[in-house]
């Protein structure tokens, strides 16, 4: 049975990628989850947190805590308020590219 | 109290207007606040019962437009307003003069005559906000670097919410739009919107759709300038990385889309309204 993460129950009033990266620990920390058969509502959130920052860090986070799972967090069924918002999410999700942790400076 | 503020560019021009209402003891919401005529966009600022009352007026005056729009408004004030109460009352409107959309601001407690024609400007409570935010991004070199409608949009959404520090400013816009010489208007669903084409009062839920998702588009656009800007302010402590680059590149590339769906999505709303006025859609 499919799983709701109710993203207004986890996420805080952050910078993008920092709520990106917190979602991401709270629906990887959740054993009750599985990330094959999950949806996360992010309706009733500010449309300039849900930005490709946002996005880009969830699956980051996934990449650097559980790397196996990456691909299958990129199927992750979202659910949101605009349909604008569907399309650039799978642009953003089909574009990601995981990083090292380590950045080297300039 | 109120905030209107307008822009207008080479084609185009845009009205906010918010819709609060307040008494030294209390606030109310859901006021229409702009006038929707043929080929302009009238706000005003001050008493709700003055304004509704230049509403009244405008909307059973003979066939007017751009043209006659000032000196209309000249004769109300000095033919239904006492002059104690010019001080209680501002209007700002987007018209066209010469073929070319403008900004216009009319204080009758000040002036005896409309301010001449801008690109810009702003009146109410919330006015000193936008103001301040406009000089400064100006003074900053980042001011709005164009005049489309979606330069407009983008910059306008930024200004206005500025105002939303005001206590007297609420969030429950109405956008007024002047586009190919017509007017088109949208705003939030909440709104008890009175003057209008009874056609669009009807439809209005359907109207603020096309705004919300307009909305939307254009806060997930201030969102990644605005990551974008986080980023990049990493350089004051030489910690700029490759990895903020590429951050920022994203954004950049977002934008780009973002921009592209907001442009369709206008051209959905006019089509929208075009067709439920029953004239024939922009080109």
């Amino acid at each position: 049975m499919t799983t709701t993460i109710i993203g207004r129950e986890i996420l805080k009033n952050g910078f993008p990628p920092d709520e990106g990266r917190r979602l991401a620990e709270a629906v990887l920390n959740n054993d009750s989850v599985d990330l094959d058969d999950v949806e996360i509502d992010l309706t009733a959130m500010k449309p300039a947190l849900l930005i490709s920052g946002f996005f880009n860090s969830f699956l980051q986070r996934v990449y650097e805590l559980k790397p196996q799972l990456l691909e299958v967090a990129r199927t992750v069924s979202w659910r949101l308020d605009f349909e604008f918002q569907q399309a650039a999410v799978k642009r953003w999700v089909d574009a990601f590219k995981a990083q090292d942790p380590e950045r080297a400076a300039l | 109290m109120t905030c209107h503020a307008g822009m207008a560019g080479q084609n185009s021009a845009f009205l906010f207007s918010d819709s609060q209402g307040s008494t030294h003891d209390e606030e109310a919401h859901g006021y229409q606040k702009q006038y929707i005529g043929s080929d302009y966009l009238l706000g005003y600022a001050g008493s709700v019962a003055i304004g509704f009352a230049a509403f009244e007026w405008l909307s059973e005056a003979d066939d007017h437009d751009s043209q006659t729009l000032p000196a209309l408004l000249q004769q109300f004030v000095n033919e239904e307003l006492r002059p104690a109460a010019y001080d209680s009352i501002q209007f700002i409107f987007a018209l066209h003069k010469n073929g070319s959309p403008v900004i216009q601001t009319y204080m009758p407690g000040t002036y005896l005559k409309p301010a001449s024609p801008k690109g810009f400007g702003t009146i109410g409570s919330g006015s000193t906000f936008v103001y301040r935010m406009h000089q400064h991004d100006a003074r900053a070199g980042i001011a709005a670097n164009g005049t489309a409608p979606i330069d407009i949009l983008v910059a306008m959404e930024r200004l206005t919410r500025a105002a939303d520090q005001s206590l007297t400013v609420d969030s429950q816009y109405m956008l007024g739009m002047l586009w190919g010489g017509r007017s088109y208007v949208t705003g939030d669903a909440d709104l008890g919107i009175r003057y209008a084409h009874p056609k669009l009062i009807e439809s209005w839920p359907a109207a603020s759709a096309h705004y919300n998702e307009m909305m939307g588009l254009l806060q997930a656009i201030r969102g990644e300038t605005q990551e974008a800007f986080r980023q990049f302010s990493k350089i004051r402590h030489e910690t700029l990385s490759q990895s903020d680059l590429a951050s920022m590149s994203t954004a950049n590339e977002s934008i780009l889309q973002l921009r592209q769906d907001l442009s369709h999505r206008a051209a959905q709303f006019t089509n929208w309204y075009d067709d439920l006025l029953g004239r024939p859609r922009l080109k």
